[in-house]
């Protein structure tokens, strides 16, 4: 039972340099966030605000899809899925 | 030489190398580009910029990169033009368009795209690319192409099939993504972690948005160096908006105009208005939403710069506002048979914001008004496929047209 997280280039010297780190899996987003802020401290006031809320500027996929088009942080998340950390920037 | 001393980010303000960088790595934040404002506004003169050449490279000491003018298409340098017909039905007695349907691949993709080109030569990258929702993939084709490069255009596969072929003609490879911009984007955001090419909206980002502050100089120096009392353009991701905002204001700064600086008036269609819904609800945080616009250039449901958006239109007394989708080929339509000019769908947002304005009577009917038309029609012809033709069906002979043809006359009088 596991989960992929997928790192961005610049959170990765958070992360040994890292691009993918596979975690066991939790029920939702929030909790696969919180086992990898657990394996890598330094990243998590990178991700999150005071307030506990994800940085506006960051984007977080579960699989394909924006999680805020899903549950949020709530998110289910099950064996197998790839949750993806991106800068937000968008510009046709 | 160029002024540019580096990137800086907006959020938290660090300060990063020039490179091809575009994310703060300590909060994320967008990085924008910086100059040695105080050595460049003591610099600059009128008269040096009117010797320049008749491109928007013009206006190099503003931008990011030295004139290389082997990316230079003669980009930019568009018409302005007086509206006096589409005036006269909105009411508005100084109105005035900024052509930028006219540039070489037709739309303001150019202008951005120049600045891109000639940065990605300097990072010495082996190939352009970006996501876009059509005009953008155009532009950056037809670059690449005069610069020697490959190129790779990330788009919805469902674009506009002339969006699509504008990129592919200059040979492009398209990449066709299956699902919206937003998602396109997601993909090329990856892509540009992969691979080393200039990804011209993402990490070429800082320097190509840097490219649209040449609309509010042109419009400055097309008026005889003045600022027009206030200027409408689409909103999407809000990177044109607000640059031509901060284009406007540093014109001011380097003393090149005088106060005050245009009202921001920013246009959305209703099937894609995050920015215009946030500005609506007194808020300058962006809810995204699923885009569902047939102005598919505006078509982006999670806009990075629809924050920085809402500051200048607030800071202005300006405004972001949508129309109804009925309304926006009803705007392409209107600028056509009142002025001559076949815009785009965005457009046809922004002539539809601005009719919605001026019949509320929300502006100043002897304002200098300026509406930015940034793309051309004949990319997004099928959403006029309905409008009302005047046609006559005849026989090739002139009895057979005039029985056709005084009819209808006498119907229309």
């Amino acid at each position: 039972m596991s989960t992929k997280i997928k790192i961005p280039t610049p959170l990765r010297r958070h992360t040994n340099g890292l691009s993918t780190i596979e975690i066991s899996a939790s029920e939702n987003v929030r909790g696969t966030l919180h086992t990898l802020t657990a394996q890598y401290p330094t990243i998590s006031e990178r991700l999150f605000d005071g307030q506990g809320q994800v940085k506006t500027h960051i984007n977080i996929f579960l699989n394909n899809e924006d999680i805020r088009f899903l549950n949020g942080l709530e998110t289910n998340v099950k064996d197998g899925d790839t949750v993806v950390l991106l800068p937000a920037l968008a510009g046709g | 030489m160029s002024w540019l001393r580096g990137l800086r980010c907006r959020e938290c303000h660090a300060t990063y190398p020039i490179d091809a960088l575009f994310v703060c790595e300590e909060c994320f934040g967008p990085l924008e580009a910086y100059y040695d404002e105080t050595a460049r506004n003591a610099h600059v003169t009128r008269e040096n910029i009117a010797n320049g050449p008749r491109t928007l490279w013009r206006y190099h000491d503003f931008l990011p990169s030295e004139y290389t003018p082997r990316v230079d298409l003669n980009d930019g340098w568009t018409p302005l033009l007086r509206a006096h017909n589409l005036g006269r039905e909105l009411g508005l007695n100084n109105l005035y368009l900024k052509n930028d349907t006219v540039n070489p691949t037709f739309s303001f993709k150019d202008r951005v795209v120049s600045v891109a080109a000639a940065k990605a030569l300097e990072f010495d990258l082996p190939a352009l690319a970006c996501a876009s929702t059509g005009n953008l993939a155009g532009a950056v084709a037809a670059h690449a192409a005069r610069a020697g490069l490959p190129s790779y255009v990330f788009i919805p596969a469902d674009l506009e099939s002339a969006k699509i072929t504008s990129a592919a003609i200059y040979g492009a490879t398209i990449v066709a993504v299956q699902g919206d911009y937003d998602q396109a984007n997601r993909l090329a955001t990856e892509a540009a972690e992969t691979y080393g090419w200039g990804f011209v909206n993402i990490n070429l980002r800082p320097y190509y948005a840097e490219g649209s502050k040449t609309l509010a100089y042109e419009v400055a120096e097309q008026l005889g160096w003045r600022a027009p009392d206030a200027v409408i353009a689409p909103v999407a991701s809000g990177a044109l908006y607000t640059k031509i905002n901060r284009g406007f204001e540093e014109l001011y700064e380097a003393k090149l105009i005088a106060g005050p600086l245009p009202k921001m008036l920013g246009a959305q269609a209703a099937g894609c208005a995050p920015v215009a819904h946030a500005f609506g609800r007194g808020t300058r945080e962006i809810t995204p939403v699923k885009a569902r616009s047939i102005a598919k250039s505006l078509a982006i449901g999670n806009p990075a710069d629809g924050r920085y958006a809402i500051d200048a239109a607030r800071k202005s007394d300006g405004g972001v506002f949508s129309i109804p989708e009925s309304a926006v080929a009803e705007g392409m339509a209107l600028l056509a048979r009142t002025e001559g000019i076949f815009g785009e769908t965005a457009v046809g947002v922004t002539i539809s914001v601005l009719k919605k304005l001026a019949d509320a009577r929300a502006l100043d009917p002897d304002a200098t008004i300026v509406a930015y038309l940034t793309g051309n029609g004949l990319k997004t012809s099928q959403v006029i496929d309905n409008v009302a033709q005047k046609r006559i069906d005849t026989e090739p002979n002139l009895e057979a047209f005039q029985e056709q043809f005084e009819p209808k006359v006498f119907a229309v009088a």
